[in-house]
């Protein structure tokens, strides 16, 4: 197992550091920079003047080195931990991605921890009760909470909530608060906002754990061992969670691997339709601006986040499974 | 007309004094004693008034006392209807952490302002202004008595500073802005006193003051607190490098900033990125109400930021919700019906300004084509007046516009100050219905007489030399309504035999085509511009700038005396265009000038038309809710930020009640 987790550990080396080298280039591919970009959006708003800045902006944002100077630079700093500043905020991209860090894992930790811990049992509801008329339910349902993308239902929520209330529950909070320090009417406040986001998430994410669940339970429940396991009198309830359940979980432990990104960057279209203050929308603003240095850490973020999600599940299911570890 | 505009500002002060009679007159000499707001029992009687949020401060010493903050002689500002009350939180919306929809709100405070309808400017920052006869130098005489939001005295430094440690200084990044440089060579700045600053240019300049007043980023910017900036300047302080000073400095970032003082209305007092920016009253502010008022009259500004691409959807839903109290900009014309239904449940009303564009889309034909056979056609009138004249314009007012806008050709925007003269009425209405009329089969005999004709038996025109015509009309994605007009326009052409493509593409595609010359016609959402002074270009092609009329590199050719570019062709519009604006832009007299104005416009009518206008003039959508006061029922011009609105209604006389 040791020798195994080591292995694993070296190969991580150079596919981080191919992960920055291809993050940078792909914030180099579109045509133009930032500077090309904010001289549009600033004459599409109707300020004519900005054109002459052009060269003194370019100087001003370091664009005016080449590609391979700037990438070079930026490598060291970024393995300093010193990211560099986001060029349309005027800020560090350290301090952005961190103030956004903690309330993207509220949002992403509830939805996840309340997808999993319904969607488990309720898979194996359904597989252990198939084509019953609470299976049949549960299955009509998941294809609802799958067909239905969840920023559609978090507006039909968003919706709703101002039919009845007659408050805009966008964002994590009103902005009375947003700017107050903690205390518990802003978690209040939260809780009050939160929800939205976190059901719609929940309604795609429960319906997937679900049907995945049911589907290797199934398959287990059928096997040969599991029909010996009945055969030798063990009792059912046995026979489900310790040989069928612990069985079936293998798919889902190696989807965790991307559940580290997703609890970074999961319900993108979500967030900006319900304007959160997370990682996503922010990251969305600095692709669309060219903002290279905040959209490349972020993007580098994600990259290392599927690298340990991958590493971890693999360590998981090693030790879940002896087959992996003695190959 | 600056004789002129100074007339007339006189003249509405003196009629504001008068109506509001000796008693209320602030150059009473006794303390006023029945006003509008009491001040609090125990504070000594003052001239000025002040709001009661700030009543505190000044009775436990920490501001001195509204008398001392104010100058003897502050700028009055004429309410829009009625004087105001003091109180009230604005809640707004604005789209990016840079705040521009705010600047555009409360940093206008430029050397000159623009009126409230847009008609000319009037006294600011500067009190008054006078050139001598060439129009080569001028002197400012700056307000006196404006105080920083610190209470820390403004005076011409402030704009010195910005200009021989921020433009001047070589190892500071900050360009010397448009309007500064004249053929190369940069103004010279002297100062005088410590009101009054002296201009010399290499040529006559007489437009500089207008010029050096749009929007919230030419003067409005470049007076800047020197005592707060000189902290951070390497030159001044032990700072190593320009970082802080430029992060300061940028109007991008300026907004973000609660311990930089201004000289606007209302001052941030926080900022979360992404979420709020929360504004308050700058007890130091310069001017008040004709009775005595300090302004403004609202306590505080809270700006929703909403980034990420939902910015209208969330105006629209926050503004139905009643969550909104008064914005501008970023309605959309498809969520009108929407917002008028729900006005009433939603404590608001609706009101219309003017978008200000010449037309949306604008087709810009691109006279630096890379294919001459193209180039040629465009040259030739009949094929440009062909491609207008089958234009339907009147049915993509109803679909596109919800027939908000109006059909015209490509002419600038009617409240124009040159077009207010009789002859200005009579060019404006010559150019902008000039060409504009539906008539497909005068279209096919125009093109019949170009030359383009079909000539393989597909049914559609070719080219004169036989090979297939196919115009390519680059559009923007995100430019929904351009989108949506080019469909029909595609219709139209080919209904009279031209085939068209559209191209909808990224803006970057289209900047990286349009320098590479691969633009043919550009279909483009056109702001508001005026005259000399905002956006020249767009009607004579001087600046190497995506919207140039006839294309960049004819632009480029004029910004570079002919070092690079495309030259337009000798005899052409184009070519009689540049060189009517070379001529103008230097002449002092500023009748001749309005009149040489109109004769250049007059190339556009008789040469015409020179690129392609559709439907203008769309009603930019205001939501004010009903316990919101003082804001014009008409008047704004939105789209070009140039003009200052909303900021060039005065916003600190805006006032709120309490329902």
């Amino acid at each position: 197992m040791g020798a195994y987790i080591l292995r694993r550990l070296l190969t991580l080396v150079p596919t981080v550091f191919l992960i920055t080298v291809l993050g940078f280039i792909i914030m180099e591919l579109p045509p133009g920079d930032y500077v090309d970009r904010y001289i549009l959006q600033q004459q599409a708003q109707g300020n004519t003047g900005i054109a002459d800045q052009e060269a003194m902006l370019r100087v001003r944002f370091g664009l005016d080195k080449p590609a391979a100077v700037r990438f070079t630079h930026w490598l060291g700093a970024f393995a300093r931990g010193d990211f560099g500043d986001s060029l349309a905020q005027n800020r560090p991209v350290r301090t952005i991605i961190g103030e956004r860090l903690l309330l993207t894992f509220v949002v992403s930790f509830c939805a996840f921890l309340l997808s999993w811990g319904i969607g488990i049992p309720l898979g194996i509801y359904s597989a252990t009760h198939q084509y019953s008329k609470g299976d049949n339910f549960l299955t009509v349902t998941a294809f609802l909470g799958l067909g239905l993308p969840d920023f559609l239902i978090a507006l039909i929520f968003l919706v709703l909530a101002w039919r009845v209330s007659g408050d805009v529950l966008t964002g994590l909070f009103s902005s009375e608060f947003t700017t107050a320090s903690w205390s518990w009417a802003k978690f209040q406040d939260l809780l009050r906002h939160l929800w939205i986001p976190v059901l719609a998430v929940i309604l795609t994410g429960t319906a997937w754990v679900m049907r995945v669940m049911r589907g290797n339970l199934l398959d287990v429940l059928n096997s040969n061992y599991i029909q010996a396991a009945r055969a030798r009198g063990v009792p059912e309830r046995v026979v489900v969670w310790k040989h069928g359940v612990r069985n079936a979980l293998h798919p889902l432990v190696s989807a965790l691997g991307q559940t580290l990104v997703w609890l970074v960057n999961g319900f993108t279209i979500t967030s900006i339709v319900l304007d959160l203050p997370t990682i996503q929308t922010v990251y969305l603003n600095a692709t669309l601006s060219q903002d290279i240095f905040l959209g490349g850490t972020i993007l580098i973020l994600i990259g290392l986040l599927v690298v340990i999600g991958t590493f971890l599940a693999d360590i998981l299911l090693a030790w879940l499974d002896p087959r992996i570890r003695f190959s | 007309m600056r004789t002129w505009l100074f007339l007339v500002c006189g003249l509405l002060l003196v009629l504001a004094l008068a109506a509001c009679g000796p008693a209320d007159s602030p150059a009473a000499e006794e303390p006023l004693a029945e006003d509008v707001t009491e001040p609090a029992a125990d504070l000594p009687p003052s001239r000025f008034q002040q709001a009661p949020m700030l009543d505190a401060a000044v009775l436990d010493g920490s501001l001195p006392p509204v008398d001392e903050r104010l100058s003897q002689d502050p700028l009055v500002i004429e309410p829009v209807s009625e004087i105001g009350q003091y109180g009230g939180t604005w809640r707004r919306l604005d789209s990016s952490d840079n705040l521009g929809l705010t600047r555009q709100v409360i940093f206008v405070e430029p050397f000159l302002k623009w009126h409230r309808d847009a008609n000319g400017m009037r006294p600011n920052l500067v009190e008054s202004w006078s050139y001598n006869e060439a129009g080569t130098e001028l002197t400012v005489n700056f307000r006196q008595g404006i105080k920083w939001s610190d209470g820390d005295p403004m005076d011409v430094d402030d704009y010195l500073f910005w200009w021989n440690d921020l433009v001047l200084n070589e190892d500071v990044p900050v360009a010397a802005p448009n309007g500064t440089i004249f053929q190369g060579e940069t103004m010279q700045v002297a100062k005088v006193d410590d009101f009054t600053l002296h201009f010399t240019f290499p040529i006559p300049a007489p437009l500089f003051m207008e010029q050096h007043s749009r929007g919230h980023y030419h003067s409005a910017a470049f007076v800047v607190p020197s005592h707060f900036l000189k902290t951070l300047h390497p030159a001044h302080s032990d700072a190593t490098d320009n970082d802080a000073l430029l992060n300061y400095y940028d109007i991008g970032s300026r907004l973000q900033k609660t311990d930089m003082p201004m000289l606007s209305p209302w001052v941030p007092t926080a900022f979360t990125s992404g979420q709020t920016a929360v504004f308050e009253r700058n007890p130091y502010y310069w001017k008040v109400d004709p009775v005595g008022n300090q302004l403004p009259y609202i306590d505080r500004m809270v700006v929703d930021i909403v980034t990420g691409g939902s910015f209208t959807e969330s105006v629209a839903l926050n503004t139905i919700a009643g969550e909104v109290d008064m914005q501008v900009r970023d309605i959309a014309p498809k969520d009108v019906p929407l917002l008028l239904e729900n006005a009433e449940p939603g404590g608001y009303r609706m009101l219309f300004w003017n978008r200000g564009d010449y037309s949306w889309p604008w087709l810009i034909l691109k006279y630096d084509y890379n294919d001459e056979a193209i180039v040629d056609l465009f040259y030739g009138k009949s094929f440009r007046r062909a491609l207008s004249h089958a234009i339907d314009r009147e049915r993509i007012n109803e679909i596109v516009s919800l027939g908000l806008g109006h059909a015209r050709s490509f002419a600038l925007s009617p409240e124009s100050p040159e077009f207010q003269t009789e002859r200005g009425q009579q060019v404006y209405t010559d150019w902008s219905t000039s060409y504009a009329a539906h008539d497909p089969d005068l279209a096919r005999s125009l093109l019949d007489e170009a030359g383009v004709v079909d000539q393989d038996g597909d049914g559609m025109r070719d080219l004169p030399n036989g090979d297939p015509l196919e115009l390519i009309v680059h559009v923007s994605v995100g430019d929904q309504n351009s989108v949506d007009a080019m469909d029909l326009i595609k219709e139209d052409w080919e209904e009279v035999g031209i085939s068209t493509v559209l191209n909808a593409v990224e803006w970057s595609v289209i900047m990286e085509d349009g320098e590479n010359r691969d633009v043919m016609i550009h279909a483009w959402g056109s702001a508001a511009a005026w005259g000399l002074v905002s956006a020249a270009t767009v009607w004579t092609p001087v600046e190497s700038v995506s919207y140039a009329l006839g294309g960049i590199h004819v632009g480029r050719h004029y910004q570079t005396g002919g070092e690079s570019g495309v030259a337009p062709r000798p005899g052409s519009a184009l070519e009689k265009l540049q060189n009517a604006y070379t001529e103008l832009i230097t002449i002092v007299d500023p009748v001749e000038r309005e009149a040489k104005l109109l004769d250049a416009y007059q190339i556009h009518i008789d040469d015409g038309p020179v690129s392609i206008g559709i439907v203008g003039e769309h009603l930019s959508p205001l939501v004010v809710k009903n316990n919101f006061h003082n804001v014009p029922e008409e008047g704004g011009i939105v789209a070009s930020w140039d003009l200052g609105f909303p900021g060039s209604t005065d916003p600190e006389q805006y006032y709120m009640t309490t329902e």
